[in-house]
């Protein structure tokens, strides 16, 4: 099956661009913020389900992750790392959104209308179902679908064998299918 | 071959992840069997969904932005907060070593407390209960995000929390957990399911969530009854923000409690909350919320809950807090009634734990409820008064019909409801435990051990 994402640029490990920001050398940050960006967003995007709350959220997950890229320990797992940052960066939107309005899902709803339009073509079904997965089933469809990553390389970046992350992908997709089925 | 494939193979099948012998196997096996061709094209279907909704996203990307925000935040020190963990992390690392140890220890201390210095010194934040007490002013419904320690595992959960109309009590209570156990307070009873029992277990009173709903009178409160009230400082390294600690004790009825409150010194919100049941906030919190967000006023649906068909109710057996038997069973406290029934010297020494009360009689309110001598009298009387007086009783205006609902290991507990007037002019129900001791012999005695739940306005 061809995957229409772009492929992620893959050289350099993540360990590596780590060490490079530690040692003085913080573009390198850039090398995974393009790797997992997508990733990051797809997840953010089903947990906030608005994309400008959703981009704004991934930014400030990666800032973070930069600043405390030093009390990381396993440095081979960042991208586990950075979702855990995402989800908490997630749930301060969310207090920030209902510490300053009134609560109404009317005014929810009319809120987002008059700052964004959002996208007919979404599927927001799945997206849901995706952001509902327990961590390590979401880590693997996030980083197969929309960072564009092989079985091969997941079970690099995530140090694990290639049977375990066919054995999560088979997971998730069973899971993503009883949700949708419901 | 036998049977069927599991998913995983169809899976790795379809992920181009076989060795061909194996490849070879499953394949023929999926000409022959249309169940597991069928179980693949749904896979498919998931797997073609995701690819698709993939392909959909048109997002700039924000390696840009990511990068000029590090620079301006290294630029304007915003930075500097993580950049203390950091000097943090690196000062535990120095300290693992036993080489640096004996040689940095002093420069430790000095460097952190140099460093805290700088970062906590910023008089403007000057933080106070009395201003988080005003920001909530106004507010009517809490949610909490955070998880809960049930039987020794951390199950996550939310919980809402309403406030009664222009009162400081409970009205309504929700909790849900992850592992589908849901407690809620609706009028004057509580419910506890937890699924996979299909039983409903019912509290006729507001048994769980708060005494008062976490607004302005209950921060009040908790300033006044506290055992110990410490007001610390953290940084939140992960947040990047500067957060107020209020660590405070005291033993209520359920027995020992410690809590952390955590406080944004700029919205003057409440942030976070754990609580122990102990006084030393010692091991796993029983509840801990990291996420706390004020309502102004939450909806009624927001309270409705849905259990699946089948489900029965069942009356809660009623216990005590196994740290309060030793002052419930001090011979100088409570009542002996000789001649009298349980049920009748039950309904005396509520009358007589009321009158006390209601005449302001301390010293006798203590020697019939002896958990009552945990606080100093100025406490108590703000505990039972409240913190504006509002709720001091004036009268009590009838002692209903008492009902054995559980037992300790001194004996029974009854429980005997009572109507009172408060000094609001406001009519309410009470109910109180009283815990009978040595029961079945002609001199037992009784104390009241405290209110079971709330005080429950009558409409």
């Amino acid at each position: 099956m061809i995957n229409p994402v772009r492929v992620t640029e893959m050289t350099g490990t993540d360990q590596e661009h780590i060490e490079g920001c530690l040692s003085g050398r913080p573009d390198e940050f850039g090398c995974l913020v393009t790797r997992y960006e997508r990733a990051v967003f797809a997840y953010l995007r089903g947990r906030l389900r608005y994309p400008d709350r959703a981009q704004e959220a991934a930014q400030e997950s990666f800032v973070r992750a930069f600043f405390n890229l030093a009390k990381l320990k396993k440095r081979d797992s960042f991208f586990p790392w950075l979702l855990g940052i995402a989800r908490h960066v997630a749930r301060e939107i969310d207090r920030r959104d209902q510490t300053d309005r009134k609560l109404s899902a009317e005014y929810v709803e009319q809120r987002h209308h008059l700052t964004e339009v959002r996208p007919r073509s979404r599927d927001e079904i799945l997206e849901a179902a995706v952001s509902s997965l327990p961590p390590r089933l979401k880590e693997v469809i996030l980083l197969r679908f929309y960072a564009g990553f092989s079985c091969l390389q997941i079970s690099e970046r995530l140090n694990l064998p290639l049977g375990t992350v066919t054995k999560r992908l088979s997971r998730a997709y069973a899971r993503i299918r009883r949700r949708i089925e419901k | 071959m036998q049977g069927h494939m599991n998913e995983e193979q169809l899976t790795a099948l379809a992920e181009g992840c076989l060795a061909d012998q194996e490849k070879h196997v499953v394949e023929g096996h999926l000409q022959q069997c249309e169940w597991c061709r069928e179980l693949l094209g749904r896979t498919d279907q998931v797997r073609l969904r995701l690819v698709a909704n993939a392909a959909d996203f048109d997002t700039p990307s924000i390696e840009e932005p990511v990068l000029g925000e590090i620079a301006r935040r290294t630029q304007t020190g915003e930075h500097r907060v993580s950049s203390l963990g950091r000097w943090i992390a690196f000062l535990q690392e120095a300290w693992s070593s036993t080489a640096l140890r004996a040689a940095s220890v002093s420069a430790v201390v000095v460097c952190i407390a140099v460093v805290v210095g700088v970062f906590f010194y910023e008089p403007s934040h000057a933080w106070s209960l009395e201003r988080s007490i005003a920001a909530v002013q106004g507010k009517r419904g809490v949610q909490f995000a955070g998880s809960l320690n049930i039987n020794g595992s951390r199950v996550e959960c939310q919980m809402w929390v309403r406030g009664r109309q222009g009162e400081s009590r409970m009205q309504d209570m929700l909790l849900r957990a992850e592992n589908g156990a849901t407690i809620w307070v609706s009028g004057n009873a509580t419910y506890f399911y937890l699924p996979p029992d299909p039983v409903v277990y019912k509290d006729d009173a507001q048994t769980a969530g708060f005494t008062h709903w976490p607004g302005a009178a209950f921060l009040e409160l908790l300033k006044k009854v506290s055992r110990t009230a410490e007001v610390d400082y953290r940084l939140d390294l992960f947040a990047a923000r500067r957060l107020v600690v209020l660590k405070a004790q005291l033993i209520d009825v359920g027995g020992p409690k410690s809590f952390v409150l955590e406080f944004d010194p700029n919205s003057k919100l409440l942030v976070s909350l754990k609580t122990w049941n102990n006084l030393d906030a010692s091991g796993d919190p029983v509840f801990q919320a990291d996420s706390v967000t004020y309502l102004d006023s939450p909806p009624d649906s927001l309270f409705q809950v849905e259990l699946p068909n089948g489900v029965v109710y069942r009356e809660r057996d009623l216990t005590v807090a196994s740290e309060t038997i030793g002052l419930l069973a001090t011979t100088s406290s409570g009542l002996s009634l000789p001649g009298l029934s349980e049920a009748e010297a039950s309904r005396k020494i509520v009358e007589a734990v009321y009158a006390a009360e209601i005449n302001g009689d301390l010293a006798a309110f203590k020697q019939l409820a002896p958990l009552a001598s945990l606080w100093d009298d100025e406490q108590l009387r703000t505990l039972l008064a409240g913190s504006d007086g509002q709720e001091s009783i004036a009268e009590l205006i009838e002692v209903g019909e008492p009902r054995v609902r559980g037992r300790s290991s001194l004996g029974p507990l009854i429980v005997v409801p009572a109507v009172v007037k408060h000094q609001d002019g406001r009519r309410y129900q009470h109910k109180l435990i009283v815990q009978v001791r040595e029961a079945g012999r002609e001199n037992f005695s009784c104390v009241v051990y405290g209110p079971y739940g709330v005080p429950y306005l009558q409409e």
